[in-house]
C-alpha cells in the first residue's frame, strides 16, 4: 500500500468517528464490539483516572522519619521484590519488606526501617537510583553480549520447520 | 557498576541462542528478584498491538460476531515500531485515531463452490509498519474462518497499544522458560516421588552448565540462586532480542515514573507540615 493512499484513509477514519455512533443507531446493522468484555474496561478507566493524583501514598503511622510504610497503587511484585532487594542491599537499612495485603486491590506495599544515620525517604529513593544502575547495566551489557554474536545464531529458527 | 555496596562488578548476561522466535539466554550474578522481575516484565509488561475494537458490517458466516471478533483480537501483529504508536489513554482524540490505533479491514465473499479460508493475510492493515505477522513469503497466514458459497465477511478492526497486564493478546511472548538450580542445591524445590528421585526427575539440560554437587557437603543454608536460565519464545510481533531490551527499558520507565511520584509526595508532605508551622 503506498503511503499516499494511507494517509487519506486515515483522514476518512477521523470523519467516520464523529458519525459512527450515530451511524450505528440509525442503522442498526453495524455492530460495534470489544475483543473483550466492556464491563471490564469500563472500570479499568474509573481507575486510571484516579490513580495519577496519589501513585504512592506514605501510609500514616509514627511520625519517626526512619520507620515508614509507602503505599504503591497498580504495583505488584514485579517492582516490590526487585526494590525490596535493592533496598535490602543498603547497609543502612535494617529492614525492608514488601507486602500486597489483598489480590483484587491493585495496591503494593512497601516497609523500610533504617538506621539514624539516614531516613525511610532516602533509602527508598537509593533504592530507586541502584534498581535504575541495575537495570541500566544489564541493558548495555544485553547489547553487548549481541552485538559480539558469540552465540549460535540462525535467524530462519524453526518457523519453516512447523 | 554496583559497586557502590563493593560487591560485584554487577550482573551478566551470556545469549545461548537466538532464532527468529526465540531466545535463550543466562542471567547470573544478581539476585532472584531481580530475574524474576525480568521475567515477568517479558511476559505482561512489553507493550504491543492488537486487534481491540472490531466493527462488523457484513457476518453471514457459521460464526458469531464475538467469535470472530475474539479470534481477531488473538492474531500478532509486527510490533517493532510499537513506540511511535500512543495508548489510547494518553492521546487527545475521544476514541480512537490514527496516532494511537491502526485500522485492518477485511472484506471477504465466497462465491465458488469449493469452501474459501480467510486468513490473516486478507487483513488490509491502514499502516505498512503493523500487519499481521507471516513467518515467511509462503506461510498461508492465521486462518480465522472458512465459508462456504453466499457467505460474506465485511469488518474493520482497530488495533491499539496495550499490554499483556490488561489481556494476554498484547503478550509479545508465548511464553518464557526459567530456571535455576537445577540440582536443587538449594532445595527450593520438594520432588513427588514414588521411589527414586534420580529415576523420576531427570536433570534438565541447564545441569550440564553446572558443577554436580558433592553428596557428602553439608546443606548451605545461606546460599542463594545466581544464574537464571531464561529462554523465551515469541509469537512474532517482535523480535526476541526485542523482548528482551524493551523488557528492561519498560523497568526502567516505571522506576522512573515511580521515583518521580515519590518526589511529589514526600513534597507535598513537606509542605503540609510547614504550613502547619512544623
Ligand atoms: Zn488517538
Amino acid at each position: 500500500m503506498s503511503p499516499a493512499k494511507t494517509r487519506t484513509h486515515n483522514e476518512d477514519i477521523d470523519e467516520d468517528v464523529s458519525s459512527a455512533d450515530e451511524e450505528m443507531a440509525l442503522e442498526g446493522t453495524e455492530d460495534m464490539m470489544e475483543t473483550e468484555e466492556n464491563t471490564e474496561d469500563a472500570d479499568a478507566d474509573a481507575e486510571e483516572a484516579m490513580v495519577p493524583a496519589d501513585k504512592i501514598e506514605i501510609v500514616a503511622g509514627s511520625s519517626d522519619p526512619t520507620c515508614m510504610t509507602f503505599c504503591f497503587k497498580e504495583e505488584d511484585h514485579t517492582l516490590g521484590n526487585s526494590l525490596r532487594h535493592m533496598v535490602m542491599k543498603n547497609p543502612l537499612v535494617d529492614y525492608c519488606g514488601y507486602s500486597i495485603p489483598h489480590p483484587s486491590e491493585a495496591k503494593m506495599n512497601v516497609h523500610i526501617q533504617t538506621t539514624d544515620a539516614t531516613n525511610a525517604v532516602e533509602a527508598l529513593n537509593k533504592g530507586f537510583d541502584d534498581l535504575t544502575d541495575l537495570c541500566q547495566h544489564v541493558i548495555s551489557k544485553f547489547k553487548k553480549e549481541l552485538k559480539n554474536g558469540n552465540f549460535e545464531y540462525s535467524p530462519e529458527g524453526n518457523w519453516s520447520q512447523n | 557498576m554496583e559497586n557502590a555496596y563493593g560487591t560485584l562488578s554487577g550482573p551478566n548476561i551470556t545469549i545461548r541462542e537466538l532464532q527468529k522466535d526465540k531466545i535463550s539466554f543466562i542471567l547470573s550474578d544478581t539476585d532472584l528478584s531481580v530475574a524474576n522481575s525480568l521475567r515477568r516484565v517479558m511476559i505482561a509488561e512489553v507493550p504491543t498491538i492488537a486487534i481491540d475494537m472490531v466493527e462488523i458490517e457484513t457476518n453471514t458466516t457459521v460464526l458469531a460476531d464475538e467469535f470472530i471478533a475474539h479470534r481477531l483480537g488473538m492474531i500478532p501483529i509486527e510490533s517493532t515500531d510499537v513506540e511511535r504508536i500512543k495508548y489510547t489513554r494518553d492521546c487527545t482524540c475521544s476514541q480512537y485515531c490514527s496516532e494511537c490505533s491502526v485500522e485492518l479491514t477485511l472484506h471477504v465473499k465466497c462465491t465458488d463452490d469449493r469452501t474459501r479460508d480467510v486468513t490473516s493475510r486478507e487483513l488490509i492493515s491502514s499502516n505498512p509498519q503493523f500487519q499481521p505477522v507471516l513467518t515467511d513469503k509462503n506461510d498461508s497466514g492465521i486462518l480465522i474462518v472458512k465459508l462456504r458459497k453466499g457467505h460474506e465477511l465485511s469488518i474493520k478492526c482497530i488495533a491499539k497499544k496495550g499490554v499483556a497486564k490488561e489481556h494476554a493478546k498484547w503478550s509479545p511472548v508465548s511464553g518464557v522458560a526459567f530456571e535455576y538450580d537445577p540440582y536443587n542445591k538449594l532445595r527450593h524445590t520438594h520432588y513427588w516421588i514414588e521411589e527414586d528421585e534420580k529415576k523420576e526427575w531427570p536433570l534438565s539440560k541447564n545441569a550440564a552448565l553446572e558443577a554436580p554437587p558433592d553428596p557428602n557437603a553439608p546443606f548451605d543454608y545461606n546460599a542463594k540462586p545466581d544464574r537464571f536460565y531464561f529462554s523465551s519464545e515469541t509469537v512474532g510481533s517482535l523480535q526476541p532480542e526485542e523482548v528482551v531490551s524493551m523488557a528492561m527499558k519498560t523497568l526502567l520507565d516505571k522506576l522512573a515514573y515511580v521515583q518521580m511520584q515519590l518526589k511529589e509526595e514526600v513534597d507535598m508532605k513537606k509542605q503540609d507540615h510547614t504550613s502547619w508551622g512544623y
